[in-house]
């Protein structure tokens, strides 16, 4: 019986040990308030692309250098650097989530998550023209 | 408004409907009758009748199961747009062999398809489960009645007169709603007559996700969901030992159905990442995303069930962790579809459903099993018997026990990452109750959520395949030690050489990711050696656990070679502006390939020959040539066509497929990650000048340095109603240097109107338009438009070399058949005591 406790012991100091060094090794979901405050640190920023200001992905010129305006939750807008191709969604995408750190005035990610609406197409029913 | 609309074909949808409520009220029927026969016993005279009305709504439950999913397939298979499901999830240009495909793209569907595996397992369960027929069936009837109640759809509720609105504590989702109640304000449904609209083909569905569109997304799910429904099995087994008193008796009829629902749900999680790998273009099988985890930690505690339940049928012990490792995965499961389809993960995961609002009864749904669980399991707590003997070090079951709690922790870890938002939910639920920011809830998944996985995911793996490597060599019990671990001698000689030249053919170079290739070879030497000593005996029997351990041992060399030794070939070497950062060398993978120049990449030559449109699909023609030293001859050749989908009315590219050569020891990874045609508008041609030029049929002509000859030209005349039709074709060639190109511009004569249908030679930014002819025919006039030469058609594309990865597929199919042996002798076996199959 002994023995039992012992494994029992072990096993939840162990899965302590899990639930805290995973929340220590969490990141935040922040502003680039906050990523700009601290560039030492890697965050996420969720937000929108900032169309007006359009975006910079020529393959000619470096096929793995991607940037575009991102604005953030609180209305701050930064441009964002991927050190890969354009993600193929991306214009589809109604938000986008960011992870990377401050890099001068840039934020440099290291991945991009684009969530796009459910649907690739219009959300209502659209009425085609007769094609004879 | 309108008041009445025309032809909707409304029965159809009313059938389905009626169906839906049938299921929910059988199943209803069924639990009450089931729980009446538990509560009976085994001998009371009237549990032949409740017998007969439990298992035939059980049965009428099924058939009205099986209804819905008919009439679904019928209104989806004959385009009946009026249906909101339909809309959203097929349309009228859809490929025949993807529209099952539309039953998993919505929540309601895959409910649906899972409804269907749990009622068929519920079905087999009443011919099989003899005494155990009732308890079981209650858990299943209970949950069949939870998930038909998905699909109710309702939305609001009468009480005393007045109508409340449930918003988000709406029950269910029929799949069988109109468009029209669904989006009531939009101006098509002014018409009386919308109907028309769609039978003449103008208005279409939405149409089906195209990353659905690939042969695995037909066969994954419902493996995936037969494995889903196939945890519940043990789980009510545990239930139905604690409904009939019988703590102990349950673990041996239910072992069958854990073997089995560890190989359907290992399947069906592997069958997503084979999908992963050949569809999606993030290059690899497994990505730890949310939905992946969400799957493979029910897994892990599965596999953790079993072999508690092993260890109680050879030793009575660990039972009670087989009661709550049974129940968990279960638990899990349902937990998992509430992260999946509640939103919760919405920032961090790429493909979860959308909320439909189901999201309160999913939790009631998980709760209630959870509470239902807890309240049994306390109240018999003490009556589980519990071995009161220490286990021997030098025994199979203490080794055992040990592998599955690492098990548990290894899902335990997994499942904590994936939880963080449920965590940030939490938080903020706590910090609304005591009224201050007590607690983060903006926390995120880390940013090299990666590594935080390897961090503890390998070394639990390294120490599981040890223990999978020795484990069947020793006995329950007790081991005569020498004799163990002589037998331990060639297993371990075997994994050093292999691991050693497995080592130097793969490079790996992180000492971790070594001993993991060492260990896991002990794995898979430990096990064959097993297999063939028990082929040996006279039993002649096939060791199932063996042979999943060496399937598992084959998964974890062929992930980790072909992870950690992934190579892409296609790196920029030039024209980069990157930051000026260490890493970013590192990540240069997109290499630009002008259409017929080819371009040097590891040992083979690519070549980008041009692309070729089919429906919606554009597939890239990309030839790969291995030459011999000296470039002269070919050794060896094939073409790639990754694909990209090209939405027509956003002009947008929407996806794009990758395309893999398989050779037995690598594979060859290409997708395309732009083209001129999304990324470079310059492809367009802007016409800047025009001249006419008359051109006599074989004779030479230059213009801005283009060569120009007429070679013929050919008239037609077709008779369209009364009008005759003249049309005069041009045949011109383009020559340019050494390249030749074709226009054929025309004029077409209908009555007095004359057109004229120009003709385009893109690649030199020239084009034709044919004026008239004169001098009785004997020559042509022609304008010629002249523009910029547009940009030369190009593509930027990644290749990735995964070594080794046909080892982790074979793996995958091993172990798959592994657990499928074992769940086969379990039922060959039943009488005989074999303990170690």
């Amino acid at each position: 019986m002994k023995r039992a406790y012992v494994i029992g012991l072990v096993l939840i100091v162990f899965s302590i040990f899990i639930l805290m060094s995973v929340l220590g090794k969490s990141s935040s979901y922040v502003s680039f308030n906050e990523a700009k405050e601290n560039p030492t640190e890697k965050y996420h920023v969720i937000g929108k692309w900032a169309k007006e200001k359009g975006m910079v992905y020529n393959p000619l010129k470096d096929p793995n250098y991607f940037e575009f305006p991102l604005r953030d939750s609180v209305g701050n807008v930064v441009n964002v650097v991927l050190l890969d191709a354009k993600p193929q969604d991306f214009e589809r995408a109604e938000k986008v989530v960011v992870v990377g750190q401050m890099k001068g005035n840039v934020f440099e990610a290291s991945e991009i998550l684009t969530k796009c609406p459910s649907k690739y197409n219009a959300a209502t029913p659209t009425v085609k023209p007769v094609n004879l | 408004m309108v008041k009445e609309y025309f032809n909707e074909n409304l029965a159809p949808g009313n059938w389905g409907y009626l169906f839906i409520i049938l299921s929910f009220t059988l199943a209803l029927l069924s639990l009450l009758s089931y729980i009446f026969i538990a509560r009976l016993g085994d001998n009371h005279p009237s549990k032949k009748l409740w017998l007969i009305i439990a298992r035939s709504s059980y049965i009428g439950h099924s058939l009205a199961v099986v209804s819905i999913f008919i009439t679904l397939y019928y209104l989806i298979q004959t385009h009946q747009f009026q249906y909101n499901y339909v809309w959203s999830h097929s349309s009228t240009n859809l490929p025949s062999e993807y529209m099952i495909s539309c039953f998993w793209e919505g929540q309601e569907g895959s409910f649906l398809l899972w409804t269907f595996w749990q009622s068929v397992l519920g079905i087999i369960l009443i011919c099989t489960a003899k005494k155990w027929e009732s308890g079981v069936l209650i858990i299943i009837a209970l949950a069949q009645v939870m998930l038909s109640s998905m699909l109710l759809g309702i939305e609001t509720i009468s009480l005393f007169g007045q109508s409340i609105h449930l918003g988000s504590l709406r029950i269910g989702s029929n799949p069988f709603a109109l468009l029209r109640h669904a989006m009531p304000n939009i101006p098509l449904f002014q018409n009386a007559n919308y109907i028309d609209l769609i039978k003449s083909g103008q208005l279409d569905g939405r149409g089906l996700n195209v990353l659905l569109q690939n042969y695995w997304m037909v066969i994954h799910p419902p493996v995936l969901f037969l494995g889903f429904a196939s945890t519940i099995v043990p789980f009510a087994f545990a239930m139905a030992g604690i409904f009939r008193r019988d703590l102990t008796g349950w673990v041996k009829p239910a072992l069958f159905w854990t073997a089995l629902g560890s190989g359907l749900l290992g399947l069906g999680i592997l069958m997503g990442g084979a999908w992963a790998y050949e569809a999606l273009s993030f290059g690899g099988f497994w990505a730890w995303d949310p939905v992946e985890n969400a799957s493979l930690v029910p897994w892990l505690i599965m596999v953790s069930a079993l072999h508690c339940m092993m260890i109680f049928n050879a030793r009575k012990s660990a039972l009670s962790l087989a009661f709550i490792l049974c129940a968990l995965t279960y638990i899990l499961i349902l937990y998992s579809t509430f992260l999946t389809r509640s939103g919760v993960l919405a920032d961090s995961s790429v493909h979860s459903f959308t909320d439909l609002g189901l999201s309160g009864q999913l939790l009631l749904f998980l709760l209630l099993f959870v509470f239902l669980f807890l309240y049994l399991i306390i109240r018999n707590w003490k009556k589980i018997p519990k071995s009161q003997k220490e286990e021997k070090m030098y025994s199979r079951e203490f080794w055992m026990f040990t592998g599955a709690l690492l098990l548990c922790m290894s899902a335990l870890h997994i499942i904590t990452i994936t939880s963080i938002p449920v965590f940030n939910k939490i938080a903020g639920l706590i910090n609304d109750v005591i009224g201050n920011d007590l607690l983060k809830t903006n926390r995120s998944k880390p940013d090299n959520v990666i590594d935080v996985y390897h961090q503890l995911q390998i070394p639990f793996a390294i120490v599981i395949a040890i223990l999978i490597g020795f484990g069947q060599y020793l006995r329950y019990i007790t081991t005569t030690q020498s004799k163990f671990w002589k037998s331990l001698i060639i297993p371990t000689a075997l994994s050093i050489v292999f691991s050693a030249v497995l080592w130097w053919l793969s490079g790996l170079r992180d000492w971790l990711f070594i001993i993991l290739l060492f260990t896991s070879m002990f794995a898979l030497f430990g096990n064959i050696g097993i297999v063939i000593g028990q082929l040996k005996t006279k039993f002649r029997l096939i060791n199932g656990g063996a042979v999943a351990h060496i399937g598992f041992a084959l998964i974890l060399v062929g992930a980790l070679i072909s992870n950690a030794e992934k190579k892409a070939i296609s790196i920029n070497t030039e024209n980069y502006n990157a930051l000026p950062d260490a890493n970013s060398k590192e990540r240069r993978e997109n290499k630009v390939l002008f259409k017929n120049t080819p371009v040097k990449m590891s040992d083979y030559t690519v070549t980008y020959k041009g692309d070729s449109t089919s429906g919606a699909h554009i597939y890239y023609l990309v030839e790969y040539k291995k030459f011999n030293e000296n470039y002269t001859s070919v050794l060896e050749q094939f073409t790639l066509t990754p694909y990209a989908i090209f939405d027509k009315a956003q002009d947008k590219f929407t996806s794009a497929s990758p395309s893999t050569k398989h050779y037995l020891s690598a594979d060859i990874f290409t997708h395309i990650s732009s083209s001129s045609r999304s990324d470079a508008p310059e492809y367009q041609v802007n016409y800047t000048k025009q001249e006419e030029i008359e051109l006599t049929q074989n004779q030479k002509a230059i213009y801005d340095s283009i060569g120009l000859e007429l070679l013929e030209v050919y008239k037609e005349s077709t008779n369209e109603g009364k009008d005759t039709v003249y049309r005069l074709t041009a045949k011109v060639k383009v020559t340019d240097g050494p390249d030749v190109y074709y226009a054929e511009p025309k004029i077409i004569i209908n009555g007095s109107l004359i057109n004229s249908e120009e003709a385009e030679v893109k690649e030199l930014g020239i084009k034709f338009r044919y004026m008239t002819v004169v001098n009785m025919g004997a020559s042509h006039k022609f304008m010629v438009l002249k523009g910029n030469r547009p940009q030369r058609e190009f593509i930027t594309m990644k290749a990735i070399i995964f070594p080794m990865i046909n080892l982790l597929w074979l793996g995958s199919i091993l172990m798959v058949i592994g657990f499928m042996i074992a769940a086969y002798n379990r039922i060959k076996f039943k009488k005989s005591r074999i303990t170690n199959a």
